[in-house]
């Protein structure tokens, strides 16, 4: 640690020598000498001593009181007074500059000591205090929290700037106000005042302060308990940190994620109903009861919310179904009709005259859902009209169909029993005639040409009777008819067609009988005239519950296109056949490679 | 003197095989049915010789009449009446257990002939059905014989003959052992064939399996 550095003001030199003899011995360095206070002030701000010893009484316009009080601005060094005599005026006159110490000449060593290390240690403590001083002041003035210092009754003493405007009234108008009356309820503020009574710290406490125009704001108070060395009172430190704008940021958040997640809520509420209307199939009234339990969960308490749609006459509502006493409308619009509607029930009523339960998002909600399920209602009646209307087709082509078959069965049996009955009796009469004309030629003769003529007529009525119905199909069966029909077929087109089949004569239903041997003729009939090939295998195969008919043919092979195309009439008349027995049938091509056409039919059992 | 019961439900077709019967001195009608119900309680009351059976009546098929006829009376020979010249009736009927087939359109000059054939034991069928079948036959040689099996009767041919028993070919063609029994029976009749050890032979020795 260096020495001390004393610097001496005294107009004595002799004196002075003496002086810096004793202090040297007691191991500080004399920096420096000064034999007036006009030569003192000139010379400390360059040797910066940390000690002056001066001499109350100088030569010159200065005294040592006057250069002290100059020193003052000039330097922090503590300063020791030395005098002779103890003059009472001249030492209150001393008080004044704050001097550390005293020394009265004749020096006593012991006694310079001391004083000397006393008042650089007070000035070591005086020169802490003071920066720290310093350091809270620029806190106080510059800190963006408004302070305040107030006795503990609440009267205010000191301010700082950003006090002035919190509160908008000016400093020295703050000084001796109230706390209490910055506080919009003055209760608010008495009681913090009665807190700090019994505690060092208040803090963080939410208040509600007016400014002096009159607005409001909402701050955090932290009140201090500031011991002081005078009195038996305390002061308080109060530090305001305005929050109006964070709590009022803090409100809009919270707001803001309130409505997220009712729209996360909405979203998922319509993402729900989009799957359920989304399935065709749902018949309406699980659609609206679906509905009905899934438009709660976009609300902010589900619970209390229940949901009743009507429709048709018929009322679906949501589990747990609760009239409540709020309630919120959409009407259904199918086809520009009022059809139905949906409600909304909310169990709580509203808190304010003003305020409603429902939001304008909660109607805006209810707005799409009512939309949403009207069209879906319009989408599902019009798909079931058109599958009923297509079922009524297809029941009445199956009916028309059957129809024909048996127009055409009774037709063929009339043409058949009666007219071939009677050939038949004629050509037998005319055997008989024949048989008694022996001897005459000529009649003979034309006998002969009518029993050919009649067989003649009895082929063609055979032949337009078997076009209409083939008997061999109700007289034998299908696979006889089947059988003839190929034989028939190869003979008139050259293709070969074979027959095989799995079992003998299968006893079928007369439907499926007619309709397999239809779906034969009119496979073979495409084969003649599209498939360009040479030999056609028809099979039949009937199981226990189960029929299946396969025709495979070794031609060009069907495309998909013409598999598909709406102007096929045969193929739709094929299929058509196998659905109205309940079966499937498959018509599939391979280019060069032929076709096959096959047939499904379940048979109930009843093979 | 043999004694005929007719079954037709034209009564006029009936007086016209009466008056055509009537020119031969062995045989008589002696019973008429107009359906097969009453020519089956006719039978069971009275002993004919022979049946004149109409193919088509009111009421359950000719086939299904003489199929109970046969059960009834095995030995009792029957000739069918048909408008049909298809072979598909007549091969049928004869199956069935029918002694003759003959068509209405040659009746008048055949029945007589065809009654007392059947009555001797024999069986009857006109010439131009024979003419028919004969012809399908010829058909059938001038090609190898397998030529007229259907791709499905041809498969599982070739499964017979590679050793497989019918439930395993059953089983791999997703069919029941009653089907494939009665493919290899059309199999076998196509073919002329008598037994599974024939259709191996003729498989292998034409080269139709590996």
């Amino acid at each position: 640690m260096e020495p001390t550095k004393i610097f001496i003001v005294e107009d004595e030199a002799v004196e002075a020598l003496a002086l810096t003899a004793v202090l040297e011995k007691l191991g500080y360095i004399v920096v420096g000498e000064a034999l007036s206070g006009s030569e003192c002030i000139v010379k400390v701000p360059h040797l910066r001593p940390d000690l002056i010893i001066m001499d109350i009484k100088l030569q010159g316009e200065m005294d040592g009181i006057d250069t002290a009080w100059e020193l003052r601005s000039i330097s922090d060094a503590p300063v020791i007074f030395v005098t002779a005599m103890s003059d009472e005026s001249s030492l209150n006159r001393a008080k004044i500059t704050e001097p550390y110490g005293y020394i009265v000449k004749p020096y006593n060593e012991r006694e310079l000591y001391t004083t000397i290390e006393t008042s650089l240690h007070r000035n070591w403590i005086d020169r802490r205090m003071r920066d720290s001083e310093t350091k809270y002041r620029a806190l106080f003035e510059q800190s963006p929290d408004a302070i305040f210092i107030s006795s503990a009754d609440g009267t205010i003493t000191d301010v700082n700037p950003a006090m002035k405007v919190l509160a908008g009234y000016e400093i020295e108008r703050l000084k001796g106000m109230s706390i209490l009356d910055l506080f919009i309820l003055r209760t608010e503020g008495e009681r913090l005042l009665a807190d700090i009574h019994g505690c060092d710290c208040v803090e963080n406490r939410s208040v509600r302060l007016r400014k002096s125009d009159g607005t409001e704001s909402e701050c955090l108070l932290t009140l201090t308990r500031i011991v002081t060395g005078q009195g038996t009172g305390f002061l308080c430190q109060g530090i305001i940190r305005d929050v109006t704008v964070e709590k009022r940021l803090e409100r809009v958040r919270d707001v803001l994620f309130h409505e997220k997640i009712k729209r996360v809520k909405e979203l998922n509420c319509l993402y729900r109903l989009a799957t359920i209307s989304g399935n065709i199939k749902t018949p309406l009234e699980e659609m609206f009861l679906q509905t009905a339990e899934v438009v709660p969960t976009a609300f902010q308490n589900p619970g209390l919310v229940s949901v009743r749609i009507r429709f048709d006459g018929g009322e679906y509502e949501s589990p747990k179904f609760v009239q409540g006493a709020v309630s919120l409308a959409a009407a259904l619009t199918v086809f520009g009709k009022e059809a139905g509607s949906i409600e909304i029930f909310h169990a709580a009523r509203p808190s304010g005259v003003d305020e409603d339960v429902f939001t304008k998002e909660d109607r805006d909600l209810l707005g799409a859902i009512a939309e949403r399920l009207g069209i879906v209602i319009e989408r599902k009646k019009t798909f079931e009209d058109l599958a009923g209307s297509r079922e009524e087709l297809r029941g009445l082509s199956t009916h028309l169909q059957s129809l024909r078959e048996e127009e055409r069965t009774a037709i063929a049996r009339e043409i058949h029993d009666a007219l071939g009955q009677s050939l038949t009796a004629m050509k037998l009469d005319l055997s008989w005639i024949k048989n008694r004309l022996e001897g005459q030629g000529e009649l003979v003769a034309r006998a002969e040409a009518m029993g050919s003529m009649i067989d003649a007529t009895i082929n063609t009525v055979r032949r337009i009777s078997g076009e209409l119905r083939p008997g061999l199909l109700d007289d034998i069966g299908l696979l006889a008819a089947i059988e003839w029909y190929a034989g028939e077929f190869e003979k008139r087109s050259g293709i070969a067609c074979r027959v095989s089949a799995g079992s003998e004569e299968p006893r079928l239903d007369e439907k499926v009988s007619i309709n397999i041997y239809r779906i034969v003729q009119e496979s073979l009939t495409n084969i003649i005239r599209h498939a360009n090939a040479t030999a056609v295998d028809v099979d039949l195969v009937v199981e226990a519950d189960d029929l299946t008919l396969t025709i495979r043919d070794n031609g060009r092979g069907i495309t998909g296109e013409e598999t598909n195309s709406a102007r096929s009439l045969g193929l739709i008349g094929i299929r058509e056949r196998a659905l109205s027995c309940g079966g499937t049938i498959a018509i599939e091509g391979e280019p060069g490679r032929g076709t096959v056409v096959t047939a499904h039919i379940p048979l109930g059992g009843n093979s | 003197m043999k004694r005929i019961i007719i079954a037709d439900d034209h009564e006029i077709v009936r007086a016209g095989l009466k008056q055509i019967i009537a020119d031969d001195p062995e045989l008589s009608v002696d019973g008429e049915a107009g359906d097969g119900q009453e020519l089956l309680e006719k039978l069971r009351k009275k002993r004919y010789d022979v049946v004149l059976l109409d193919m088509k009546m009111p009421g359950r098929s000719g086939l299904e009449i003489l199929k109970q006829l046969k059960m009834e009376h095995p030995s009792l020979p029957v000739l069918v009446l048909s408008m049909h010249p298809e072979e598909q009736y007549a091969v049928r009927t004869i199956r069935a257990g029918a002694s003759g087939y003959i068509t209405k359109e040659t009746a008048p000059e055949r029945l007589v002939e065809a009654i007392r054939k059947v009555c001797a034991g024999g069986k009857y069928i006109s010439a131009s059905l024979a003419e028919q079948l004969a012809d399908s036959i010829a058909d059938s040689r001038s090609k190898p014989p397998h030529e007229y099996l259907t791709d499905r009767e041809f498969q599982v041919m070739c499964m017979i003959a590679s050793g497989k028993t019918i439930t395993e070919i059953a089983k791999e063609l997703f069919l029941s052992v009653k089907t494939i029994s009665t493919y290899r029976q059309r199999i076998l009749e196509k073919m002329n064939m008598k037994n599974n050890a024939e259709l191996t032979h003729y498989v292998i020795s034409n080269n139709l399996i590996e």
